[in-house]
């Protein structure tokens, strides 16, 4: 008997088993392997919806928009409940059947568009503009499966700066990988200042959290919007563009190849960086980027090319006033150190002879530079090698402490540095020590391996105009409601030259306008001391190249700028009525030699 | 001896008060289930949680009126009942429409029953009452204990499967045939599901004298089965050549030595189970076993002296025999059930088909311990594991209310069943004793099998958690099941 009944025993036992195995089970999945199933449950059931946000405006010197913003429209389209006309469709989308059928494709191709799902919107047309949209918009959402998403994108009111504010487009593969911040929709700055100021303009994402039911719904917001942000609009930039005179020195160089900076001297602030030609930044928004850039980009007079701070150019005579001031400095020369001007030495034009320093500077006396910048390298042995090798060093520290052979470290990306010749690179192109001052002289004009980029160009007028010191030249001077700081060590820069050889040179320069046989005589601006130099960049491949560097006024000057035209000859002809203009435009607000103004506007140089 | 008193105070309201706990909870998982926040009103009879609100105070008409009445009377009217049920089954099989690729719901009115769930309680009503009949005809217990001693050293020869040995062959056989004529009828209304529940039988069986090794071969042949269908032929035919030596030798000797093999595999088995079927040391499993039975074999002295050369070779005939027609018998099966069988083994991964489980998974392991909150489960709200209100409704538990809910409902689940087994040890009457294990044995069952699925420990296998899942005509199959028990229990002082 007691064998039978002793069978309910192995009946618990069989049972509380499974009960044993089943909590274990349970165990093992809701608290062992919690964090696995929470996560696949939310991939499941827990969408994230991007909110983008506004990007930041950017604003000139004196708060007129340069760069805003503007409402577009992404067509969005859910292949699963997408079915049309195609014909009418693309007629709507002002598209032909065969790019409806590309973009499809490259839709539907997951090694492309990685998040593909027929049941998720999927961008057709991108970045539509709202006076495009609005005309269709009803017929648009009579077709099923078309959906629209409001982006917004750049707005230029004026068409100016385009290369140093730059241009937004659309992340690439390599973003994504870099910064977890994007998303493939994203939009992100790729040249100029809204590349440099991204990480500002860009502002944050908002996330919205929906609750999706098993056939893709929405239906309620996720753990009531706990987690959800708002977008953080981009900060706002206000830039030291001068938007008046960055128009109006586009304007000057319609029909020329070149660039002006101007900086203003006591900060360091851009005033106006002129690349031309120019382009207008209203072309590289939206739905016609592509094309657009495509042909830009082709141009053979290579608009694209942001010249300013990437252009390496014999910078010319200009460079006389630094020679001068590093003369005056190692104390070869002085006020009324005089030279014949010796042609046979180097090519001159006409002018009184002999010349004292000022003069030099105001008639732009070649052979006198030969000559004044022998005496800096053999510091009177000449013919000595050694000598020569160790003159052009400490000549070589004085210019690099002008900042020149290095990029400035303006806030843009690409700036390129100039080069300084040095007894390296002459051991290197002649072999060490089969080089004397007859084959390297041409440095002492600013010509040969000497170049410099515009920006630099006019770095050398603020560091006139400031006696021997600069701030690093930049265009953005508020990030948001913050005051940039750019009086510390890392920003000021002084030149190992004395600030009272200063009014030597300046004099020689307020000559080259306001006496007679000064190299920029018609460049004279009434009411206005205005010092410059005229240059003449000489250029192997066809005509030379113009340059003016200048500051004004001579006493507390209030801008100091460069201009830079390429074929245009000598200084005096092109470059420095440019400059001219630009100090009026700028000191005056206002300018009135409307003759020289459309002169210059007229000459064209391609 | 005492008659019957007062019926209240006979009742046992431990089972009263779990089913009660457990239809209550489970109405309230039904109501997440299929909350809707546009009509969010929980007796709203359009809802389902109204709906079912509305079966449990029918289901508690039904309860009331079982205790009312006599157990005699139910004992003389088991047969038709029985027969009325059958018959049912029969119309719905010939006459009703065809609903997810099954014909069981009989249309009355604007109700629909699915006769299939009362076929359980018919079922176990009329076998506890013809086995209450026949063992009360032997008067003692004793006796009869003796007569099932015999009859399993008679099986040993092959002969008979009962006790019942002074019965002549066709009594012997009518158990059987009981338990076989729902399932056939259930098999042809296309609802597999229901069928393998009446297996819930052999353990009534077993506690009344079958023999227990047909039991240990029964249990051996689902775990060979399982085996040989996740493992290579070569790989199945070398373990089951081993188990079947070490089986031939417990037979003569060790039946505990056969037990502890057996009970290793098993073990192995569920340790797989708990930490998901697909995890990949399948094979190091099978061979780790195969390794502890050959020392088994070597250090138990004796043992393998006593294996003749005979048995080997038997041994192994018989395992390839059983691999050639589990490899048959797995053939005939329908494409679907050899694909959910294989997702579940391990062997195939395929995301359209195993979604349904995956999601099933996805909403209890995210429960955590105390889970997301009534009415805050997010794979609950979101419907994404289908039918969860009915089959999948231990998900809601899992996902909202956690391990703590999951255990609690297993908890109560398990007091309700050892419950009844207690209980029924204490009747005096064979047939209530039967029944009494009847109901414990098809609970534990349909617990097994769906809560089994939802925690992809079973393959997925349609049948509704007693008590919980929504649906009138289930719930009034066990609660009609429970309450005959509970009136038999309250009258176990007479003897019937």
């Amino acid at each position: 008997m007691a064998k039978l009944e002793s069978r309910k025993y192995h009946i618990y036992l069989l049972f509380g088993f499974f009960f044993i195995v089943y909590i274990c089970r349970l165990f093992y999945v809701q608290i062992i392997e919690k964090e696995f199933f929470v996560d696949r449950a939310k991939t499941d059931a827990v969408d994230k919806v991007v909110e983008f946000p506004v990007r930041g405006n950017i604003y000139d010197r004196n708060g007129k928009v340069l760069v805003q913003n503007e409402i577009a429209y992404d067509v969005m389209l859910t292949m699963k409940d997408f079915k049309v006309d195609t014909l009418k469709f693309c007629a709507l989308l002002k598209i032909d059947t065969s790019e409806f059928k590309l973009r499809l494709k490259k839709i539907k191709n997951k090694s492309i568009n990685k998040g593909y799902s027929s049941r998720i919107p999927q961008v057709f047309e991108s970045l539509m503009k709202s006076e495009d949209f609005g005309g269709i918009k009803e017929r648009l959402f009579n077709y099923k499966g078309v959906s629209v998403k409001k982006r917004t994108v750049r707005s230029y009111p004026r068409p100016i700066a385009a290369h140093v504010l730059g241009h937004v487009s659309k992340v690439g593969p390599r973003d994504l990988n870099r910064d977890q911040f994007y998303i493939p929709q994203d939009y992100r700055g790729s040249s100029g200042l809204e590349l440099f100021y991204e990480k500002e303009l860009r502002g944050a994402k908002g996330w919205h959290h929906y609750l999706k039911n098993r056939h893709g719904k929405y239906i309620s917001k996720y753990l009531n919007g706990a987690l959800d942000t708002t977008p953080r609009l981009g900060n706002n930039l206000k830039s030291t563009l001068d938007a008046d005179l960055q128009e109006y020195g586009e304007m000057l160089m319609t029909g020329k190849i070149g660039a002006i900076v101007a900086i203003e001297p006591s900060t360091g602030e851009i005033l106006a960086m002129i690349n031309a030609p120019t382009y207008d930044p209203n072309l590289l928004v939206g739905g016609e980027y592509g094309t657009n850039y495509q042909r830009l980009a082709k141009d053979k007079k290579k608009i694209l090319f942001p010249r300013s701070i990437q252009s390496r150019q014999p910078p010319g005579s200009i460079v006389k006033t630094m020679q001068s001031l590093i003369s005056l400095n190692i104390g070869v020369a002085n006020e009324y150190t005089s030279f014949g001007c010796n042609k046979k030495l180097v090519g001159c034009h006409d002018h009184r002879n002999p010349l004292t320093l000022p003069e030099a500077i105001q008639h732009s006396c070649n052979p006198y530079y030969y000559n004044l910048v022998k005496k800096i390298f053999f510091k009177g042995r000449n013919g000595n090698m050694a000598q020569l090798r160790k003159g052009m060093d400490d000549w070589e520290k004085y210019v690099r402490s002008f900042g020149l052979g290095n990029p400035l470290g303006v806030d843009l990306y690409g700036e390129k540095d100039g080069n300084v010749p040095d007894v390296k690179e002459y051991d290197q192109i002649y072999g060490k020590n089969r080089w004397n001052y007859r084959t390297i002289y041409s440095l002492s004009i600013g010509q040969g391996e000497f170049s410099l980029t515009p920006i630099q160009m006019a770095n050398l007028g603020v560091i006139l105009a400031n006696k021997g010191y600069y701030y690093t030249p930049h265009l953005i001077r508020e990030i948001g409601d913050e005051k940039l700081v750019f009086s510390d060590s890392n920003f000021y820069h002084k030149t190992l030259i004395d600030s009272s050889h200063f009014e030597i040179v300046h004099n020689g320069m307020q000559w080259v306008l306001e006496r007679p046989g000064g190299t920029a005589g018609r460049s004279r601006l009434e009411g206005v001391t205005i010092c410059g130099k005229t240059g003449t960049s000489q250029n192997p491949h066809g005509d030379d190249h113009s340059v003016f560097m200048a500051f004004a006024p001579r006493h507390n000057p209030k801008i100091a700028l460069a201009v830079f035209v390429e074929n245009a000859g000598g200084g005096g002809g092109t470059a420095a009525p440019i400059a001219s203009l630009m100090i009026e435009k700028y000191l005056k607000r206002k300018v009135e030699r409307l003759k020289l103004e459309q002169a210059i506007v007229e000459k064209v140089f391609y | 001896m005492k008659t019957r008193g007062n019926i209240l105070l006979n009742v046992d309201w431990v089972l009263i008060g779990v089913y009660l706990a457990l239809c209550l909870i489970g109405v309230l998982n039904i109501y997440a289930a299929d909350f809707n926040p546009l009509s969010s009103d929980f007796f709203n009879l359009e809802n389902r949680s109204g709906k079912q609100a509305l079966w449990i105070g029918a289901s508690l008409v039904i309860g009331i009126t079982i205790m009312s009445f006599d157990s005699k009377f139910f004992k003389s009217v088991s047969p038709i009942i029985f027969v009325v049920v059958c018959l049912s089954q029969v119309v719905v099989i010939l006459f009703a429409e065809e609903v997810n690729g099954a014909r069981a719901w009989l249309k009355i009115g604007p109700f629909k029953l699915q006769p299939a769930e009362f076929s359980k309680f018919a079922t176990a009503l009329f076998l506890s009452s013809y086995l209450g009949t026949f063992l009360n005809e032997k008067n003692t217990d004793e006796a009869t204990i003796e007569e099932i001693g015999k009859g399993s050293l008679r099986f040993m020869k092959g002969k008979k499967v009962f006790s019942l040995s002074d019965i002549d062959i066709l009594k012997q056989v009518v158990p059987i045939v009981i338990v076989f004529i729902p399932v056939i009828l259930i098999m042809l209304q296309n609802d597999t599901g229901t069928a393998l529940v009446f297996g819930a039988f052999f353990f009534v069986f077993y506690r009344e004298g079958v023999i227990g090794r047909i039991f240990i071969i029964g249990l051996l042949a689902i775990v060979l089965a399982i085996i040989t269908l996740m493992f290579d032929k070569h790989v199945a035919f070398t373990a089951l050549g081993v188990l079947a030596i070490l089986v031939y030798s417990s037979f003569i000797k060790s039946t505990s030595m056969a037990l502890f093999s057996i009970g290793i595999i098993i073990f192995l088995l569920f340790c797989k189970a708990i930490f998901g079927w697909s995890t990949s040391f399948n094979t190091y499993m099978l061979w780790g076993w195969i390794s502890i039975n050959t020392v088994i074999l070597i250090i138990v002295p004796d043992l393998w002296k006593r294996i003749e050369r005979g048995v080997i070779i038997g041994g192994l005939i018989l395992a390839l025999g059983y691999v050639g027609i589990i490899g048959k018998a797995y053939g005939v099966l329908q494409p679907h059930q050899k694909e959910r069988i294989e997702i579940l083994l391990g062997k195939k991964h395929d995301k359209s088909v195993s979604f349904q489980t995956d999601q099933s998974l996805n909403a209890i392991g995210s429960g955590g311990i105390s889970g997301k909150g009534f009415l805050q489960g997010t794979h609950t709200k979101g419907k994404w594991v289908p039918e969860q209100s009915t089959d999948y409704i231990f998900c809601t538990v899992g996902e909202e209310w956690g391990f703590i809910g999951t255990t609690t409902v297993l908890i109560l689940f398990l007091i309700l069943i050892f419950r009844l087994i207690q209980k029924a040890e204490r009747q005096r009457s064979k047939m209530s004793r039967v029944y009494g294990y009847c109901v414990a044995s098809v609970l534990f069952i349909h617990l097994l099998i769906n809560i089994g699925m939802t925690i992809q420990i079973m393959p997925v296998i349609g049948i509704p958690l007693p008590f919980f899942s929504y649906g009138g005509s289930s719930l009034f199959g066990f609660t009609a099941l429970l309450f005959m028990f509970v009136k038999f229990d309250s009258q176990r002082l007479d003897i019937l």
